[in-house]
């Protein structure tokens, strides 16, 4: 296993490599580029002087693979550059907003699992029972409604309507408990759900549907036929089997979700890298985009991998190599 | 994001009316009126629609927010009231020279930093050097060089800490800016905005290490009504009342701007999280009736156009033919456009600036009425034919001038489809091309010097400042007007009238404000004329807040005045 | 197929004979048949697709021309359903909405079923070096730049429309499916009847689709069904984004985004609930429909 894990990892380098290679060329596909709008300020007395000053100042009036290998040659040096959008260095953007998103992804991962497989292995074994059906209503419900009109209804239960929960941020701007525990709690609850919600549908239907293909399998039988307990069956037999496609999923969701999630994070204030992603890309923010997909790319990659271990340890019998 | 697409700030001059009025005289007409009943404290929340930037080093950051909230902590040397006069502010009093190419300026006695330290003339000198330095202008990208470009030796950027010899020290309190040729437009829309900035703190600093300092993540002193207490990045910035303010203590004690989705702002001021912000045209109707809540609606110093690139190489001689131009006016009905889009909360425009403008020509109020067949008249007069249903060009080539609109916004998509209906119905066959991102478009019309640019007809808006001054806009030399026209050709006649009109509103003798409004009015009238592009409307905004707040004083130009505004119980 | 249910329902013996007779796929169908909630659904996502394609039979208003002259209005006789703040007829939006919505969502179901399971199946069947270099490329794709893609092809076409869409939508919907169906090809393919089967010396082609395929079939419904769902409102997220369609193309999702905020959402039900409707009972029915199939097609898994 150990090799087979270092192997892999070293597999990601050229992976990584053609990774960021395609995301530097479609990003100079895009048109336009960063400073062109400083040509149309009319306060600014000679723009087009200027323009061509910045884009020598940062190497853009250089071909594409010396600008390529520049940007390597920084990051293996641990360099990101400095956004020219926020004008500030990338690593520090990204240290900013990748704890927002880490704590929200985190928050509704948690959420998910803790709620769809229990949900799910109940609905399995009350096949076609009243909270079978009825879930297997609402689950579809939740996920056919697009998340950003979910926070919207949350926001307007229990934020506008119930005044229970803050509408934005991750914290109160003042206040006397602004960064307390509980503020933080209750800042984080409405978009965690929000986020939660369409994905835990989907979990509970992966759960009751595996669960309900091994239940008949013959080990299953067999367990059965021996005298086991139910229970025992259940944990032992049907769930360690039926999770094998969730835990895939859920390697696949880990890397997804430090992509962050643009509408939540618009929606609700929340300063994550689905913004920063998006905002670099429609201001054409070379470093940062390239720092974003690099980021991205990771966390995917890595996330793959786990679920492909994961994959194995659940059953012995599959064999990567 | 359901945000104007455009948006782009024109040059502006001062409003003469209040400087020939307040010469040598104090402004301290202009303090705190003090009215029985005002409460003192609480906290108002007020919105950005989206993240705002995190330097915070005066005039560094090209995010309107950032300026906004340093626009709260720093004030300028001069203000400009709603009814677009120059009043005092950290200088109270002004003066010119007989040549009028120096203008002498008194600090406040009252002008004191947030810690109770004085401002004084090294605080200014360093606002100006700062401005005018290589390191704010070349290598961090600063935008408001142009404030202090008249000053004598300050045309082009220098080095770090060197103070352009227009700046002159007269005493502890005084001191005098000069310019090499006297411009009307120079105090009000330049020397007004400049910042003194706290030498104690960011004196000792070089410039260039400016960005890279603490003090650009956070600046813990002021000279405004508001001083910033804490920033949560990309979410909200508190301040807290300056005890030291040149104007008076302000009565609210805390002051927030928050990122709110304009998804969620209409929620938030009904639910009390949010005091103060503007709404959609579309959702006041039902606003109304949510209780506790005021609104003011005030008009934009702003204006929507309907451009066309006349060097395009397909249609460019078509475009370039005024009576296409006026036809286009007369053809679209202006009025349902603006019930249909701005719910009536807008005003025709007829001239380069809006009827809000204390400028404005009121003698363009009518000049292009909804008329069909007046446009019909026009094309059929330039030789538009019409063939099957459609019109040709006058070469007899079919005419289908296509519209290009940027993505993101419904709201200009629907225009183009309201300006492709009333083409259509005097035969212009308009095709409206789908929204592309807007850089996508800056792009383009960047790119298309050789004439081979995709774009022909497009849409764009202008926010102005308060003053008229049309340089940096509309002269043939100036770079921006292939945003608005393409009046690069000097021989016609019209192009050589307005760059000469543009030229007197701003000379010595314009300092006479009626002889600057003659001008200005002539200038409006031959624009309007020749309709280099197609002026639309001006729209209004919509501003909803508790009602527990009072004091706030609206115009065109903002929510000012911040230090009068009070909360009651 | 109504006479085939009445022999299903005549005397067992009867019924074995006839039932030995006809093929497993008929033998699908007619299990599929008698499912109600199967057939239920079959019959709404018809209705849905008939009310889409003759839209123009339901109502005059065209969705791409507003009414200028009435934005913004609440239901009337005129507007049964009222129309957007830019003049759009509710009602026509909601009838010929599903178009585009269909569409893309059938582009990433298509895309989804048929790549993702032929590509994640032989990538997990195989194995091997093949699987290693395979799930490279998905890896590749996972993270290719939807957005600069979006914009890139913008660009290129000087334009923004559906087609282009479905296009993006089609090039990137298929990696997670396949990554999906790989790994319970990587875990069936070990189970004792695979083995068994290979033993016996059935070939690749007959254990890929008689003992494996038929196993995914109900990872595969979740994923379809989530798939259009994640793809119906795909568009309203792009236009949230100031990205995708324009607004004058109709459709569920961009209905859904105007009229998502606060003030809409309190006091013009009439605007959002129909598309909400439309949207849920389209997935709604895909998901009848799927396990439908499943129970059909794998008859042991119904307990």
């Amino acid at each position: 296993m150990a090799t087979y894990i270092i192997r892999r990892l070293l597999g990601l380098i050229p992976t990584l490599f053609v990774i960021t290679v395609i995301g530097f060329l479609m990003m100079h596909a895009m048109p336009g580029n960063a400073f062109e709008a400083l040509v149309f300020n009319p306060k600014i007395k000679n723009g087009a002087a200027l323009y061509h000053r910045l884009l020598a100042q940062n190497g853009l009036d250089q071909s594409l693979p010396v600008q390529y290998i520049h940007w390597i040659g920084n990051i293996l040096q641990g360099n990101f550059g400095i956004s020219y959008n926020y004008q500030q260095p990338v690593s520090q953007l990204i240290g900013t907003y990748l704890p927002n998103t880490l704590l929200l992804a985190v928050t509704a991962e948690i959420l998910i699992l803790i709620i769809s497989i229990p949900i799910g292995l109940y609905q399995a074994r009350k096949v076609n029972g009243p909270f079978d059906v009825s879930f297997s209503f609402i689950a579809v419900l939740l996920y056919s409604i697009p998340g950003f009109v979910f926070a919207l209804f949350l926001l307007f239960i229990f934020s506008f309507s119930l005044g229970w929960l803050p509408s934005q941020g991750t914290i109160s701007a003042s206040g006397a408990n602004a960064g307390s525990f509980l503020d933080h709690l209750q800042h984080l609850l409405l978009p965690a759900l929000a986020l939660a919600l369409p994905s835990l549908a989907g979990y509970t239907r992966l759960t009751r549907g595996y669960t309900l293909q091994i239940i008949v399998a013959d080990f299953v039988r067999t367990a059965k036929a021996k005298g086991l307990g139910s229970k025992r069956i259940m944990f032992r037999h049907i769930f360690r089997n039926a999770i094998i496609p969730l835990v895939t999923q859920f390697g696949f969701d880990i890397g997804g979700l430090f992509g962050g999630a643009i509408l939540i994070e618009q929606i609700f204030t929340w300063p994550g890298m689905g913004e920063l992603s998006l905002n670099a890309t429609l201001n054409r923010d070379y470093p940062l985009i390239l720092a974003t997909t690099l980021l991205f790319a990771v966390m995917v990659l890595i996330g793959n991998l786990i679920a492909d271990i994961l994959l194995a340890a659940s059953d012995p019998r599959i064999r990567l190599n | 994001m359901k945000k104007r697409s455009i948006m782009m700030s024109a040059a502006a001059v001062l409003s003469f009316g209040s400087l020939l009025a307040s010469l040598g005289t104090a402004a301290s007409a202009h303090t705190t009126p003090k009215l029985s009943g005002i409460t003192n404290g609480g906290t108002i929340v007020q919105t950005f629609s989206t993240q705002f930037g995190a330097n915070m080093i005066p005039m560094l950051d090209s995010s309107v927010y950032t300026q906004q909230i340093l626009g709260y902590q720093f004030d300028t040397l001069l203000s400009i009231d709603q009814n677009d006069h120059l009043i005092g502010d950290l200088v109270n009093k002004w003066w010119y020279s007989k040549d009028r190419k120096t203008i002498f300026f008194q600090l406040s006695p009252k002008a004191k930093w947030s810690n109770g330290k004085p401002v004084t003339i090294a605080d200014v000198k360093l606002g100006i050097d700062w401005l005018a330095s290589k390191s704010y202008n070349n290598a961090d990208q600063g935008s408001y060089g142009y404030l202090v470009q008249n000053i004598v030796g300050a045309s082009n950027p220098i080095t770090d800490g060197t103070t352009p010899s227009g700046f002159k020290q007269i005493s502890n309190s005084e001191f005098s800016l000069t310019m090499a040729q006297p411009d009307a437009a120079v105090l009000g829309s330049m020397w007004q905005g400049i910042q003194p900035l706290p030498s104690f703190l960011l004196g000792k600093i070089p410039m260039s290490k400016w960005k890279s300092s603490q003090y650009d993540k956070f600046i813990p002193v002021g000279s405004g009504a508001y001083i910033m207490t804490q920033i949560i990045p990309g979410q909200s910035v508190t301040m807290k009342a300056n005890p030291y303010y040149v104007m008076g203590v302000p009565h609210i004690s805390t002051n927030v701007f928050k990122v709110v989705s304009p998804d969620v702002v209409d929620g938030d001021l009904a639910s009390g999280q949010v005091t103060i912000a503007g709404i959609q045209h579309k959702d006041y109707a039902a606003m109304k009736k949510v209780p506790g809540l005021n609104f003011t609606i005030t008009p934009n110093n702003a204006f929507d156009y309907l451009g066309w690139r006349l060097n395009n190489a397909v249609y460019g001689k078509e475009f370039s033919n005024v009576k296409f131009r006026q036809a286009v006016e007369y053809a679209i009905n202006r009025p349902a456009l603006i019930n249909a889009l701005e719910k009536g909360f807008a005003t025709i425009e007829n001239g380069p600036l809006p009827p809000v403008n204390f400028w404005y020509n009121k003698a363009l109020n009518n000049a292009y009425a909804f008329s069909p067949a007046k446009a019909n008249q026009l094309l059929d007069q330039a030789g538009f034919k019409i063939k099957n249903g459609w019109r040709t060009t006058p070469g007899g080539r079919p005419f289908t001038p296509t519209l290009t609109i940027t993505s993101g916004d419904s709201q200009i998509a629907t225009e183009a489809t309201f300006i492709k209906s009333f083409l259509n119905a005097v035969h212009i066959n308009l095709v409206v091309n789908p929204p592309i991102n807007f850089n996508t478009v800056l792009n383009q019309l960047n790119g298309d010097a050789n004439g081979k640019q995709p774009i022909q007809g497009f849409l764009l808006a202008w926010n102005l400042s308060n003053d008229p001054d049309p340089r940096g806009l509309w002269r043939a030399t100036d770079n921006l007007n292939i945003t608005s026209i393409d009046w690069t050709n000097t021989k016609d006649p019209a192009v050589v009238l307005n760059d000469k009109l543009i030229h007197e509103q701003h000379t010595a003798a314009a300092f006479d404000i009626s002889y600057r409004k003659n001008i200005l009015d002539q200038w409006q009238t031959l624009v309007s004329k020749n309709m280099p592009e197609n002026f639309l409307y001006d729209g209004e905004s919509i501003m909803a807040y508790s009602n527990k707040l009072h004091g706030v004083v609206f115009s065109p130009y903002g929510l000012l005045f911040p230090y009068r505004w009070y909360l009651s119980n | 197929m109504a006479s085939d249910v009445a022999k299903m329902k005549g005397e067992i013996t009867k019924a074995h004979k006839a039932v030995r007779g006809r093929s497993p796929l008929q033998l699908a169908m007619g299990r599929f048949m008698r499912n109600p909630l199967a057939v239920a659904g079959s019959i709404i996502l018809l209705i849905i697709i008939f009310i889409t394609v003759f839209a123009p039979l339901f109502t005059h208003w065209s969705p791409t021309n507003p009414d200028i002259m009435n934005t913004d209005a609440g239901p009337s006789a005129l507007h049964w359903l009222g129309t957007d703040s830019n003049g759009y007829d509710n009602m026509a939006r909601v009838l010929y909405g599903g178009r585009v919505d269909l569409t893309i969502a059938f582009a990433a179901s298509i895309m989804v079923m048929v790549l993702g399971t032929i590509y994640g199946g032989i990538s997990g069947f195989l194995g091997g070096w093949v699987d290693n270099l395979l799930m490279r490329f998905v890896d590749i794709m996972l993270n290719f730049p939807f957005i600069s893609l979006v914009l890139v092809l913008e660009a290129i076409f000087n334009t923004s429309n559906e087609w282009m869409l479905i296009l993006v939508v089609g090039l990137t919907a298929w990696p997670g499916a396949a990554r999906m169906i790989r790994g319970v090809f990587l875990q069936l393919r070990e189970q004792d009847y695979v083995i068994g089967a290979v033993t016996i010396g059935a070939s690749r082609m007959r254990i890929i689709f008689r003992h494996i395929l038929p196993n995914t079939l109900s990872l595969l419904t979740v994923l379809v069904s989530m798939s259009v769902a994640g793809y119906v409102g795909l568009d309203a997220g792009l236009s949230f984004l100031g990205l995708g369609v324009p607004p004058s193309v109709a459709s569920w999702g961009a209905m859904l985004n105007t009229y998502s905020d606060y003030i809409s959402l309190s006091t013009k039900p009439y605007a959002w609930i129909p598309p909400v409707v439309m949207i849920v009972l389209t997935i709604l029915s895909i998901n009848f429909i799927g396990d439908g199939l499943r129970d059909a097609f794998d008859p042991q898994s119904r307990s």
